[in-house]
């Protein structure tokens, strides 16, 4: 399956980037959630709390405020 | 007349062959229209699950290509000499993660995508590409190469992110 690990821990700030196991074992619990009808956002958030590492213990920026705080220290070289 | 010699004498006054098939063909055709109805359902379950792997692997390849992209901007700024090489080398990745970017969008205006993630994850993304990314991309680098005497001669036109700005005006409301 795709690699999207580091995409799921920003996404729910979790406390370390999560396994490929952990990471298809989401994909697969989100699947099954939309299709017994929860929207896919709920689906996601309530698949990360079963599947993936410390959902919501960290705070990560977004990657446009990476993207714009790199490009500051690049800037001030 | 009971129903049945009413029959008898409909299938005399009918040709045979018009007796025969006429119902042999009705079966055929009441058959071939429940398959399609039984059909198309499974059809939008494949297609909501190619949509979603879709999804799944344009978020792999988003991701991937902003590594890249990092990676150049902070290999510049953490380098002892920063040099043009490196220099090209952010623009070279930020390049790329547009180009990415905009790949994206031409899934997501063809309907490829999977309906709730690309609300919920990939256009506010889009969003924050086009209203900021962008423009601080060109402008920092424009003032980099300008400060450092580099020729450099980049700079944000639409039409080249055209599926980029085509998403965020359809799927956004004014304002944001």
């Amino acid at each position: 399956m795709a690699d999207i690990t580091h995409n799921l821990m920003i996404r729910f700030g979790l406390s370390r980037r999560p396994t490929q196991a952990e990471s298809d074992a989401w994909v697969q619990l989100t699947d099954a959630l939309i299709r017994q009808g929860v929207s896919a956002k709920d689906a996601g958030l309530r698949a990360a709390y079963q599947t993936l590492p410390g959902p919501g213990t960290k705070v990560f920026a977004s990657q446009a405020d990476t993207i714009e705080m790199l490009l500051n220290k690049a800037k001030d070289k | 007349m009971t129903t049945a010699e009413q029959a008898a004498e409909l299938a005399k006054s009918l040709p045979w062959y018009v007796v025969v098939g006429g119902p042999v063909v009705l079966a055929a055709a009441l058959t071939f229209f429940a398959a399609r109805v039984s059909f198309t359902k499974k059809e939008k379950a494949d297609f909501e699950q190619t949509n979603y792997s879709n999804t799944m692997k344009l978020l792999e390849q988003h991701d991937a290509a902003y590594t890249k992209y990092t990676n150049a901007i902070t290999t510049y700024a953490e380098a002892q000499k920063p040099n043009f090489e490196l220099f090209k080398e952010i623009a070279t990745c930020g390049d790329i993660y547009f180009i990415q970017a905009c790949l994206m969008c031409d899934a997501i205006l063809s309907g490829k995508v999977d309906t709730h993630v690309r609300d919920n994850t990939l256009v506010p993304k889009i969003a924050d590409i086009a209203n900021r990314t962008l423009p601080r991309h060109y402008d920092t680098l424009r003032s980099i190469a300008k400060e450092k005497g580099w020729a450099y001669k980049g700079e944000l036109r639409r039409k080249d992110y055209r599926s980029i700005f085509a998403v965020v005006e359809k799927f956004l409301p004014t304002g944001e």
